[in-house]
C-alpha cells in the first residue's frame, strides 16, 4: 500500500466529521470546503511524521484542521474593527434550504455571530481552553469569556423560547 | 453585583476545573452564599453538556460532499506526482545527468589531448559530441543550469497543477510540473498540455513538451528560450484534454503560477 492510499484509507472515514467540524468553526460550506483541503494537504505532506497510525490519526487531522480554521478566522476577524457585543447575530441568515436537518443545537448556534460562534464551538466541539481558545484567535482571554458568556445567555433564550425564532437578542 | 459578574464570566473555565485551585476555592464559597450564581452554574453546566452533544451529533453525522472529496483527492496526487518526481534516482536527474555527461566529456579531453585520439572522440555515442566541443573551446555554459525548487500549485475545475522545478540555463530553460485529476486525459498528444511562460517582454518562445503518462496523472517537462535571473514569470495553461462520457473534450482552465527565475 503506497503512502497515498494509506493516508485515504484512514482519512476518507473522517472526511464527513472533518467537514463539519471546519463548516461549524467558520459558519459556511465554501470556506469549509477551502480550509479542508488545505489542512488535508499540511497533513499529507506531514503524514510520515504521525505516529500511533489509524488510532492517532482523527485527532492529529482535526487538530490541523481547528488550526487551519483559526488561522483563517484570525485573518477575517482582524478586518472586524469595532467589538459591539450587543451585535449578536448574522447581518444576513443563510437560506433555510442550506439548514442541515438534526440539531436543533447547531441551527441555534449558526445564528450567531462569528466572534461568539467561533468561540461556542471551539469550546464546546473542540473541548479547548479559553486560554487556548485566546492563544488560537489571537484575542485577549477576557474578550474570550466575555464572548462566551454573552453567547451562552443568547443561546439560552433561543433554546427556552422554542418557538422556532432564529435570532436571539440578550 | 460587579463579584457576580465576573464570577459568571469564569464559570465555563470553573466547571471544567481550568481555574487555579485558590480562586477555584473563592467561586465555589461564593456560590454556596448566592442563590443567583448557583443557579447560574446549574444553567452553564446544563447548556455545556447539551452543545457538547449537540455539536458532536451534528458533526458525526456529515457527509463529505463528493466535489469537494473529488478536489481534495486530485490535489493529494498532484503533491504525489511532485514527490515521485523530486525522489527518482539520481541518474533520471537533469541536472546531475548533465553534470556527469560534462565531467566524462572533460576526461575524454584530457584523454583526447594525451594520447591522440581527438579525431576519435566525436564518434563516441552521447558523450562524444560533447566532449569534442569543449576540447575546440566550446560552450562553457553546458552545465551552467541553476536548479530552483517551487511549489506553486492551482487546481481548477477537478484538475490541479503543481510546478516543481525551473530550471534555468544560458542555452534553455526547463519547467517541470504535475497535472492531476480524475477526468484528464492522459493519451493526449503532448502538446496538448502545453503551458504559456510570459516574461517582463513578453511570450517566451517554447521549444518542446515531454511528458510521462500514468493513470489520472502526468509528469510535464516543458523547454522554452532562456531567460535573464530574476525575471518575474507568469507560467499558465489554458486548456487541458479531458475523458467525457460522449468522448473527448477539452477543459478551460486557466491554471496558473508566478516565480522568479
Amino acid at each position: 500500500m503506497t503512502s497515498e492510499e494509506r493516508f485515504f484509507a484512514y482519512y476518507r472515514p473522517e472526511a464527513g466529521r472533518l467537514y463539519r467540524t471546519a463548516w461549524a468553526i467558520l459558519g459556511n460550506e465554501a470556506d469549509a470546503g477551502d480550509a479542508l483541503q488545505e489542512a488535508t494537504i499540511r497533513a499529507y505532506r506531514a503524514f510520515e511524521q504521525l505516529k500511533g497510525g489509524a488510532q492517532a490519526f482523527p485527532f492529529w487531522m482535526r487538530r490541523i484542521l481547528v488550526n487551519t480554521c483559526t488561522q483563517i478566522l484570525r485573518k477575517r476577524m482582524r478586518v472586524i474593527p469595532v467589538e459591539r457585543p450587543e451585535d449578536l447575530s448574522e447581518e444576513q441568515t443563510t437560506p433555510e434550504a442550506d439548514i442541515p436537518l438534526g440539531s436543533e443545537v447547531w441551527e441555534a448556534v449558526r445564528t450567531l455571530d462569528e466572534r461568539f460562534r467561533a468561540v461556542v464551538v471551539l469550546r464546546f466541539l473542540n473541548d479547548m481552553s479559553l486560554e487556548e481558545i485566546a492563544t488560537a484567535l489571537d484575542i485577549p482571554l477576557g474578550t474570550v469569556k466575555s464572548r462566551l458568556h454573552t453567547a451562552l445567555k443568547t443561546l439560552r433564550s433561543q433554546l427556552q423560547s422554542g418557538d422556532g425564532e432564529k435570532r436571539g437578542a440578550v | 453585583m460587579q463579584q457576580c459578574d465576573r464570577i459568571q464570566q469564569d464559570l465555563p473555565s470553573y466547571l471544567k476545573g481550568e481555574l487555579p485551585l485558590e480562586y477555584r476555592a473563592g467561586i465555589q464559597r461564593h456560590l454556596s452564599e448566592c442563590p443567583a450564581c448557583a443557579e447560574e452554574a446549574a444553567a452553564v453546566n446544563e447548556i455545556g453538556h447539551k452543545f457538547h452533544a449537540g455539536l458532536s451529533d451534528w458533526v458525526d453525522q456529515g457527509v463529505c460532499p463528493p466535489e469537494l472529496m473529488a478536489r481534495i483527492e486530485d490535489s493529494i496526487r498532484a503533491i504525489s506526482a511532485e514527490a515521485a518526481h523530486r525522489h527518482r534516482p539520481w541518474y533520471q536527474s537533469w541536472p546531475a545527468m548533465a553534470g556527469a555527461v560534462a565531467a566524462a566529456a572533460v576526461l575524454l579531453v584530457v584523454m583526447g589531448g594525451q594520447l591522440g585520439m581527438r579525431d576519435e572522440l566525436a564518434a563516441i555515442p552521447f558523450i562524444g559530441p560533447v566532449a569534442t566541443h569543449l576540447f575546440s573551446g566550446g560552450d562553457p555554459n553546458l552545465t551552467g543550469f541553476g536548479l530552483i525548487p517551487l511549489k506553486v500549485g492551482d487546481s481548477h475545475g477537478g484538475i490541479a497543477l503543481a510546478v516543481s522545478e525551473l530550471e534555468v540555463g544560458k542555452d534553455q530553460t526547463r519547467i517541470h510540473y504535475s497535472l492531476a485529476g480524475r477526468d484528464l486525459d492522459t493519451e493526449a498528444d503532448a502538446m496538448s498540455y502545453a503551458p504559456v511562460l510570459q516574461g517582463s517582454r513578453g511570450s517566451i518562445t517554447l521549444h518542446t513538451v515531454t511528458v510521462g503518462r500514468k493513470s489520472g496523472e502526468l509528469s510535464i517537462d516543458a523547454y522554452f528560450d532562456p531567460v535573464p535571473t530574476g525575471e518575474a514569470l507568469a507560467f499558465s495553461i489554458s486548456q487541458v484534454p479531458v475523458k467525457m462520457p460522449s468522448g473527448s473534450a477539452r477543459r478551460t482552465g486557466p491554471w496558473k503560477a508566478t516565480f522568479h527565475s
